[in-house]
């Protein structure tokens, strides 16, 4: 519990007096008895003894300054402690320099709790009209019911803050489609919206964009301007990827690792196993590789949501597909406790199934990894998205016979390259690092899968 | 035009469609004995001198099976218009509307019509908890079947109309307190839904619904009785600045959900007043749907105001605190500022 400190009565007739200076400064530590400050009437000067150990906190009066009698000047606390503002007397409150080291409300208010400060209560009109203004949420007050910030306080605000006529309620932008106006510095609101209540799409922006110049290029010249080939409305598969890439990109802290890793044994092995009759891809050794490492090396099997990193018990990979309608990424289930041969099949029905337009919903959600070859397209590395809510995707470039040196000779060997994107923000360098290296390690010596 | 009360312009919808089409005709309890009321409300009073006992059928007092012979000879070929002399009694007949009426076209792929019309009185009027009940909620929620709900005397005779020309089975909602009848079948606390009623040959088109009151603050939506609820609560919240437009959907099933959606994404605020319990009720289908389709243009919750979850009092006192009152539409309107 803090402890006033107080200005001590001079006689019956003052009742005010001058605080000519502090011994300590705020944050010192300050013992009991020893002088703290001192003040002065007409007749002397005092120094006043601090009435308890601790911390000195908020000053709440200059040198030089008059304060009353008996009123509180300072706080001194136990460590650690915090002192709210309001316990000060009344006289004091006004005489507060505005950067007064107390913590304002609303920052002590971020303090609460986890550090992530209270819950908005905001309806979801308010919100629309507030964001379509890049007006700061906290910044508003709330006259609504159960303490909301409601329509008319956001009014109130932008009118105060003299802004320019305010947007009817009605008009509305979407997030994605509000982020494709900014990144193209076009000014959506000046948009005819094609939406649900005049609310301007996607597609109202991409195709004011097209005709319109983006930032920072100077305007053509009439007659410049150039014509549309082709329009393609982004719906259904295309729409959830444009959304998704998009969303992964701008939400995750991508780095991308790529090593090289000799293959040729990996290549020899294949071989092997097709004169015995078993038939397996590329894709499928590298299912099978990344369903181990993925076992020693879980963190890369995880998922960051909202603040909590959940490390999944059960390893499924998707395979990322082209398919006719788009990128498809059908998912194998529990691959590390699959044989080569059960993923090889496995692997066919779900690709079969996603080329042909009939996976299951299942098929294509759930996935705790990403793989993703592009080495028929003859492509090395490259960096893949993540496919959130994964934190991690492996790319895999062509396997092609390239010169390389061991020792000190020159050979040609198969060599692949392979690219690891992963999300900074719940996985480091280092653990990304060990992952790939043992992905190489298994690629260069597959027996060792056998260990 | 002609001042109508809701009962005799019912009367009127249920003689014009009989003098237009043979095939109407009439079913039910009490609705053409002679020297009765016509019926327990007297919409089909004097209708069987008119059209003769054959055309006007009295029944013995068997809902399901006056119902079962409706959807027989609607099947055949027909339009009756049956007629259930309390709501309540509706649930005698459910097999007859839910498993057959409303299934019979989509099970046929729609060579079997069922183009009849059930019309029942609904509403609390001190008869207690069986005679008491507003059961809509419970054919909104049957697919197959068209459910319509006129509160004025210009909106019933000419959703009866285009109910009986209607080629899919429709039951029709009609309030007790809104019947406007005179004499002896007098309702206490009645509202007069009286008004002008044109003569000539009109229409009320199935799934259109109408704003009563137009207003900017507050949607408020209300079927039969709970509309002139939300009507005088909207005129006194006006006194306090509050301008609050009033819907009356008249149908419910199909529904205007579009005349709803645009006035709340205008005011941005709901209530819907209903005279039946809460829990499952009608209000929480209106609200789940707005609060889908129009959420980003709430400004607070949608409330509803109904009836609590128990069945409808006798004692004149309870039965006044159970039924929606305007003091707590206006309560729930101010709540959401």
């Amino acid at each position: 519990m803090a402890i006033e400190v107080l200005v001590p009565p001079l006689g019956q007739t003052v009742d005010t007096v001058t605080l000519v200076t502090w011994y300590h400064d705020e944050g010192d530590e300050v013992s009991k008895g020893s002088p703290l400050f001192a003040i002065e009437t007409d007749k002397a000067t005092l120094d006043v003894e601090a009435p308890a150990s601790g911390i000195l906190r908020q000053l709440a009066a200059q040198p030089g300054e008059e304060v009353r009698v008996l009123s509180a000047v300072a706080f001194i606390s136990e460590p650690g402690e915090t002192v709210i503002i309001s316990a000060l007397s009344p006289d004091l409150v006004e005489s507060l320099p505005s950067d007064a080291s107390s913590p304002a409300p609303a920052s002590q208010r971020e303090e609460d709790g986890d550090g992530k400060g209270r819950r908005l209560f905001i309806s979801p009109r308010a919100r629309r009209l507030a964001e379509g203004h890049n007006v700061p949420l906290t910044a508003l007050p709330a006259s609504g019911p159960e303490g909301a910030v409601v329509e008319r306080d956001v009014r109130a605000y932008l009118e105060a803050e003299g802004a320019a006529p305010v947007v009817a309620a009605g008009s509305s932008i979407t997030p994605v489609a509000r982020r494709m106006a900014e990144e193209g510095g076009l000014d959506w609101r000046r948009l005819t919206g094609s939406g649900p209540g005049g609310r301007v799409t996607r597609e109202d922006v991409r195709r004011a964009l097209e005709v319109a110049p983006s930032a920072g290029e100077t305007v053509p010249v009439a007659g410049e301007v150039n014509e549309v080939a082709e329009t393609v409305p982004l719906r259904s598969v295309r729409a959830v990827i444009a959304e998704r890439m998009a969303r992964s990109v701008t939400d995750t802290a991508r780095v991308t690792l790529t090593a090289q890793a000799d293959a040729t044994a990996l290549v020899a092995l294949r071989q092997r196993l097709a004169q015995d009759e078993v038939r397996v891809s590329y894709n499928d050794l590298f299912m099978y590789i990344l369903g181990r490492a993925l076992r020693e090396h879980p963190q890369l099997n995880a998922s960051l949501d909202e603040d909590t990193i959940k490390a999944w018990r059960r390893i499924h990979i998707g395979l990322a597909v082209d398919s006719d309608r788009g990128l498809l990424v059908p998912v194998v289930r529990d691959v590390d406790s699959k044989g080569l041969s059960q993923l090889a099949e496995e692997t066919r029905a779900v690709v079969g199934r996603a080329l042909t337009g009939k996976s299951s919903p299942d098929e294509l959600t759930g996935g705790t990894f990403t793989l993703t070859n592009l080495g028929m397209y003859g492509i090395d590395a490259f960096t893949p998205i993540i496919n959130l809510p994964e934190c991690a995707i492996l790319g895999v470039g062509r396997i092609a016979r390239q010169p390389v040196a061991i020792g000190d000779r020159v050979v040609v060997r198969h060599m692949v390259w392979l690219s690891l994107s992963f999300d900074h923000r719940l996985v480091d360098g280092g653990p990304a690092a060990y992952f790939l290296q043992r992905v190489v390690q298994l690629v260069e010596g597959p027996h060792l899968l056998m260990t | 035009m002609a001042q109508m009360s809701v009962a005799e312009a019912l009367r009127q919808a249920i003689r014009e469609e009989m003098q237009r089409d043979p095939r109407v005709f009439c079913i039910g309890e009490d609705i053409g004995v002679e020297g009765g009321w016509g019926g327990a409300f007297t919409v089909t009073l004097g209708l069987s001198d008119e059209f003769g006992h054959e055309r006007i059928l009295d029944t013995p007092i068997s809902e399901l099976g006056l119902t079962g012979v409706a959807v027989g000879a609607a099947m055949a070929g027909l339009r009756p218009i049956a007629d259930m002399q309390y709501g309540d009694f509706l649930f005698l007949a459910m097999d007859q509307l839910a498993n057959q009426a409303a299934k019979m076209a989509y099970m046929s792929g729609g060579t079997v019509k069922v183009p009849m019309v059930m019309r029942a009185p609904v509403g609390s009027t001190r008869r207690g908890a069986q005679h008491a009940q507003s059961l809509e909620a419970f054919f909104t929620h049957v697919p197959g079947l068209k459910v319509v709900a006129p509160s004025t005397a210009y909106d019933a005779k000419g959703l009866l109309k285009s109910a009986v020309r209607d080629d899919n089975p429709v039951i029709m909602f009609e309030h007790k307190l809104l019947y406007g009848s005179k004499g002896p079948r007098t309702e206490t606390g009645a509202i007069s839904a009286t008004g002008e009623v044109p003569e000539e040959e009109y229409l009320v088109p199935i799934g259109e619904g109408a704003i009563r009151r137009e207003g900017s603050d507050v949607t408020i939506v209300g079927k039969l009785l709970t509309v002139y609820r939300a009507l005088g609560a909207a005129e006194q919240l006006a006194q306090e600045g509050i301008e609050a437009e009033v819907i009356d959907p008249r149908t419910l099933v199909p529904l205007d959900r579009d005349l709803i959606l645009e006035s709340v994404r205008k005011t941005g605020r709901l209530v819907v007043v209903e005279e039946d319990n809460i829990t499952g009720g009608w209000a929480g289908d209106i609200a789940a749907m707005v609060a889908e389709e129009a959420f980003f243009w709430l400004d607070a919750p949608i409330k509803r105001v109904s009836a609590p979850d128990t069945p409808a009092p006798f004692a004149p006192v309870m039965e006044a605190y159970y039924v929606p009152s305007e003091e707590r539409v206006i309560r729930a309107v101010k709540s959401l500022f």
